[in-house]
């Protein structure tokens, strides 16, 4: 006859009480779970967004390079040292590297103007920056002729479709004013708001015509993992000298991501309290339980039980009871995650026609679905309940036994 | 039984098991506390952001049709030829505060010889819009002063001089378009920089509404007007006056509420709103009906002898509210002190935003660089008011549970 | 043999003006084997001086002997040791658990009496008892005298020196307390188990060997009969 077998009778014994006394740590568990994976996901998808946008996993760029705004300078261009090419062509991390020539236009259809960032991609600027999430009217144009990918926001904001003509004004490094009559060779879907409504892609060829530029503005480096960035940059740096800069993908975000801690800690508040709710709701569950066991502590004393296993008994109990719903909490929760995980929230339907700035930030809201990040809430709802109980417990353990035996 | 005796044995029962009632306001002082905390903190991000939006885009906006649709690519062409006997008509209407004509379009700015590449949000109106509307005299930089309606002057975002290398005193070219499209340049002299954090504020240049009507070749006219009521919570009441005004009826007339973003945003942190609220008290109540539960089920014995004496079934449904609605005041008025600590903390230190965050997000989302809360009555008030529907809610079912307790079950079951 | 000797027992409560003596220096031996009923009006004290046999509380003055052991002064997890293995008590509202089935509410005693009986221990008890078949029931399922049948069994797992009973039969028709009271009768025979009883039924009084009456928290009389009624 184990302490836990009763505790968890005694448990069950009023499943109304229990369930509304738990119910609290159930949400707040649920809420913890989802929230973390919501920002969990949103964080992803911020340093997703940079590393198939515009920054790869490293960039390099000339020295003070604008961050804010649409601005693209092409006053200054990049010169790669022999080193930071040997570099970059030898090193085992690097997947795949690429010149940009990324500039600002005015993209004109004849009635309205709109101004646009213009990216020239070299051949391998797929394999840095991924395009899994791309969905393409059209094609992706490969030579000068055949013209520029837009931006899909871009195309339904102007009106313009595939095969259509569109004129691109733009200042050349030299600082003159040149503009080109180009094709629309295809629509773009990137999966980044930020992208959608305002980038155009161009062959390189192309692109160095309209700036006149011998040189790219950027480079961008895909390595095999992430995670190699910082050190790999270090190694960069020192390779390509003074007048570039070498940004990693997690340097470039680290603002973006400093307000993605402020969410979490509004959650942590938010969960924080909904435990001491809970932590309240089953002290009471246990107090009233002590009370109304008041002949039955008695009579286990009497057959020879010690206070310190009544108090045992009381807070097993609402270890079971914080467990219990812990556990609920954690399946509704990790389902909810495991779900949005597959099935992400398109953030870019929902918020058409929004001025959302310069941020790049991914269309699909989901959730980052990590079973790890599951055991700490756990063990948070099952303790406090533990703590919770021990005040009624001592107590239910402090009855005079004789008076407790007798009593209704 | 009176309502005073009623009054007296539901005090006496809320204080006849301390612990019990305490713990049960525990749960409606974290509820009030939370909703305190939540709805301060979401006041004073939201409050002030829609006021400066507000205010920079008008209560309300009267608008060629045409212009409205195609609203992200800023088409002059679309624009409203002659707005000064429109100004007159509008400022008869009740409700009517200002009226501000304004052209929005893009340029590129020019300090010195070489054709610039900075490029600007070119808001041309009057000085009266810039420094009454939206106060922005205020975010001047040190040495720099607003420029005059009539002066060849203009006033720089502080991202726009930085990025221009311009200062005070500088004379600049600032190169536009004119309605049918071709390159139109002006001159003026920097008078001011203005400095908010905001990048929708640091990223304009502001000149006066004569040069911008001389650069876009609009002579008498102005895209938009923005109309301003006393304020813009009553935006809707004076978007509806202004539609049924037969001169504007051409024309787009829309409250702020209406339009992108927040009328998308809107929905969404009303929302946010609801379904905190929701849970809380949701969480509260459920709480609060496990107690009076347990109560009723205690007191079966002597629910029956006072309902045996005479006492009617609402008289035993009241006993059990009063209970709750005790415990929801003194939870209620705990929980707002409790609350406010923090929420006062939050809006007097506010937390941080790098500018780089601020200065990238779009212009209709002017957000400053520090968000702090924003705390008043109307918060603790319907905090308060909360904390009192979680008891209510909380202590319905069980009360009506009581109500249902025959004399004569209730006087059998006691031993 | 004396299994339990009281030397000027006294339990005060209160102090000063509202001192109040439950009891006050109580003389009593018992010995092992006796059937012995305590009676005496409300108030008399017979509570309060099995609750000091009983081990549930010790003397304020004087001194209680259990098997030889002193209870004044002990710790509580002592009295509870003590409790554990030389008390059994029958109560008079049964006091099962009722959560647990009749076995287990043996079990759970044979456990705190550290025996590991198990289960079939619980059921073979129980059938000493008279309560074949029934080891799965919840008390709630069960009649009084059935319930009672558990108590007793519950009382007996670890073979106590005494087995006190307090108002074993008030809660109980005349029929089921007879055949309770022979129940502990014969179990007093058989293992010379030490019943005492607090009670107001002349029918337990009818069935004790010796009957010692209280008043107000003094023993007025202690009466002794030869042979069972």
């Amino acid at each position: 006859m184990t302490l836990g077998r009763l505790a968890l009778r005694n448990m069950l014994r009023s499943k109304r009480r229990t369930l509304l006394s738990t119910a609290a740590i159930v949400v707040g568990v649920m809420y913890l779970i989802l929230g973390q994976a919501f920002v969990g996901g949103i964080e992803e998808g911020i340093v997703q967004a940079a590393e198939d946008g515009m920054t790869g996993h490293i960039t390099v760029r000339v020295d003070d390079y604008p961050t804010t705004g649409l601005s693209h300078p092409v006053d200054d261009l990049l010169t790669l040292t022999p080193a930071a090419k040997a570099l970059l062509d030898d090193d085992a991390r690097v997947a795949a590297w690429v010149e940009r020539t990324v500039f600002v236009a005015t993209l004109s259809t004849g009635d309205d103007s709109l101004r646009i960032r213009a990216i020239g991609a070299g051949a391998r600027d797929a394999e840095v920056f991924q395009r899994t999430t791309w969905t393409v009217e059209g094609r992706v144009p490969e030579t000068a002729e055949q013209g520029a990918l837009l931006g899909a926001g871009i195309g339904r904001m102007l009106g313009i479709g595939v095969g259509d003509r569109v004129i691109l004004r733009t200042r050349t490094h030299a600082g003159a004013i040149n503009a080109l009559d180009v094709a629309v060779a295809g629509l773009v879907q990137t999966g980044n708001m930020a992208l959608d409504g305002t980038t155009a892609w161009l062959p390189d060829a192309l692109a160095r015509d309209l700036v006149r530029a011998e040189r790219p503005t950027h480079v961008g480096v895909r390595l095999k993992r992430r995670g190699q960035a910082p050190a790999f940059a270090e190694a960069l740096r020192a390779a390509v000298g003074d007048g570039a800069d070498v940004i990693t993908v997690q340097e470039e975000t680290a603002e973006l991501l400093r307000m993605q801690q402020i969410r979490r800690n509004a959650l942590n508040i938010l969960v924080g309290v909904l435990l001491a709710m809970s932590a309240l709701a089953i002290a009471n569950t246990i107090l009233m339980a002590a009370h109304e066991r008041v002949r039955e502590v008695g009579t286990l004393r009497a057959m020879g039980m010690t206070r310190r296993r009544i108090v045992a008994l009381f807070v097993t109990e609402g270890a079971i009871m914080g467990g219990l719903a812990g556990l609920v909490g954690l399946g509704v929760g990790g389902l909810g995650a495991w779900y949005f995980s597959e099935n992400p929230i398109d953030l870019g339907a929902l918020m058409q026609g929004v001025d959302y700035g310069n941020i790049q930030f991914s269309a699909y809201l989901y959730t980052a679905f990590d079973p790890g990040a599951m055991v700490l809430p756990f063990v948070i709802a099952a303790s406090t309940a533990v703590l919770a109980s021990i005040y009624p417990a001592l107590l239910a353990s402090r009855l005079e036994i004789a008076d407790a035996v007798r009593a209704e | 039984m009176s309502d005073r005796t009623l009054l007296k044995l539901a005090l006496r029962n809320a204080t006849r098991r301390p612990m019990r009632t305490a713990l049960t306001a525990g749960m409606v002082v974290a509820g009030t506390a939370l909703l305190v905390i939540c709805l301060s903190w979401l006041q004073g991000m939201f409050g002030p952001m829609l006021r400066d939006a507000t205010n920079a885009a008008g209560h309300v906006a009267v608008r060629q049709q045409a212009y409205v649709e195609r609203e992200q690519l800023m088409p002059l062409y679309e624009n409203l030829p002659e707005t000064a006997p429109l100004v007159q008509i509008i400022r008869q209407q009740p409700g009517v505060v200002d009226v501000q004509p304004r052209i929005a379009t893009g340029g590129t700015l020019t300090i010195g010889e070489e054709i610039g590449e900075v490029f600007g949000l070119v808001d041309g109106a009057s000085k009266a819009y810039f420094t009454e509307r939206q106060n922005l005299d205020a975010d001047l930089v040190a040495g720099g002063r607003w420029f005059e309606d009539d002066a060849e002057e203009m006033v720089l975002g502080a991202k726009v001089a930085e990025e221009a290398g311009a200062k005070v005193g500088d004379e600049a070219v600032l190169l536009g378009a004119t309605q049918d499209g071709s390159l139109s340049p002006i001159k003026g002299r920097v008078v001011g920089i203005v400095s908010a954090g905001s990048g929708a504020i640091d990223r304009s240049i502001y000149i006066p509404l004569a040069r911008a009507r001389w650069m876009t070749d609009i002579p008498d006219g102005a895209i938009e007007l923005l109309v301003y009521g006393a304020d813009y919570e009553d935006a809707t009441a004076l978007a509806a006056t202004l539609s049924a005004v037969p001169a504007l009826s051409e024309l787009a007339v829309q409250a702020w509420s209406t339009r992108p973003p927040w009328s998308q945003m809107g929905p969404m942190v009303d929302g946010i709103w609801a379904f905190l609220v929701f849970v809380t008290i949701f969480l509260a109540a459920l709480g609060i009906w496990n107690t009076m539960m347990m109560s009723v089920l205690e007191r079966t014995d002597e629910i029956g002898v006072l309902r045996a004496m005479g006492l009617r079934r609402r008289g035993a449904v009241g006993l059990f509210v009063v209970e709750a609605l005790v415990i929801g005041v003194v939870g209620s008025l705990v929980g707002v002190a409790v609350g406010a600590v923090p929420a006062w903390y939050l809006a007097t230190h506010g937390i941080e935003l790098s500018e780089q965050v601020t200065a990238n997000m779009g212009g209709q989302f002017p957000i400053r660089t520090t968000i702090k809360a924003a705390l008043d009555g109307g918060i603790f008030a319907s905090a308060f008011a909360c904390g009192l529907l979680m008891a209510l809610i909380g202590s319905l079912l069980p009360a009506i549970r009581a109500a249902l307790i025959s004399p004569v079950t209730a006087m059998r079951s006691g031993r | 043999m004396a299994i339990c000797e009281l030397k000027g027992a006294t339990k005060t409560y209160g102090s000063g003006a509202t001192e109040v003596h439950a009891i006050l220096g109580i003389d009593l031996t018992i010995d092992a084997g006796e059937f012995t009923a305590f009676v005496g009006p409300s108030g008399s004290g017979k509570t309060t001086l099995l609750n000091q046999i009983g081990c549930l509380d010790s003397p304020s003055a004087g001194s209680v002997h259990i098997r030889g052991k002193a209870t004044a002064g002990l710790s509580d997890v002592k009295l509870a040791g003590l409790r554990a293995e030389e008390i059994g008590f029958i109560f008079q509202s049964f006091n099962l658990i009722p959560v647990l089935t009749a076995a287990e509410n043996v079990e759970l005693a044979m456990s705190l009496a550290g025996q590991d009986g198990g289960h079939d221990a619980a059921l073979a008890l129980l059938a000493e008892v008279g309560l074949e078949g029934l080891g799965g029931r919840r008390p709630n399922q069960l009649s009084g005298g059935q319930q009672q049948r558990v108590a007793i069994a519950r009382a007996l797992v670890k073979k106590p020196s005494i087995v006190i009973a307090d108002e074993p039969t008030a809660n109980l028709d005349s029929d089921s307390g007879r055949a309770v009271l022979d129940l502990m009768r014969a179990l007093n025979e058989k293992h010379g188990t030490t019943f005492l009883f607090s009670t107001h039924d002349p029918m337990v009084v009818d069935y004790a060997r010796r009957v010692v009456t209280l008043r107000d928290g003094a023993i007025v009389s202690d009466e002794r009969r030869g042979a069972a009624s």
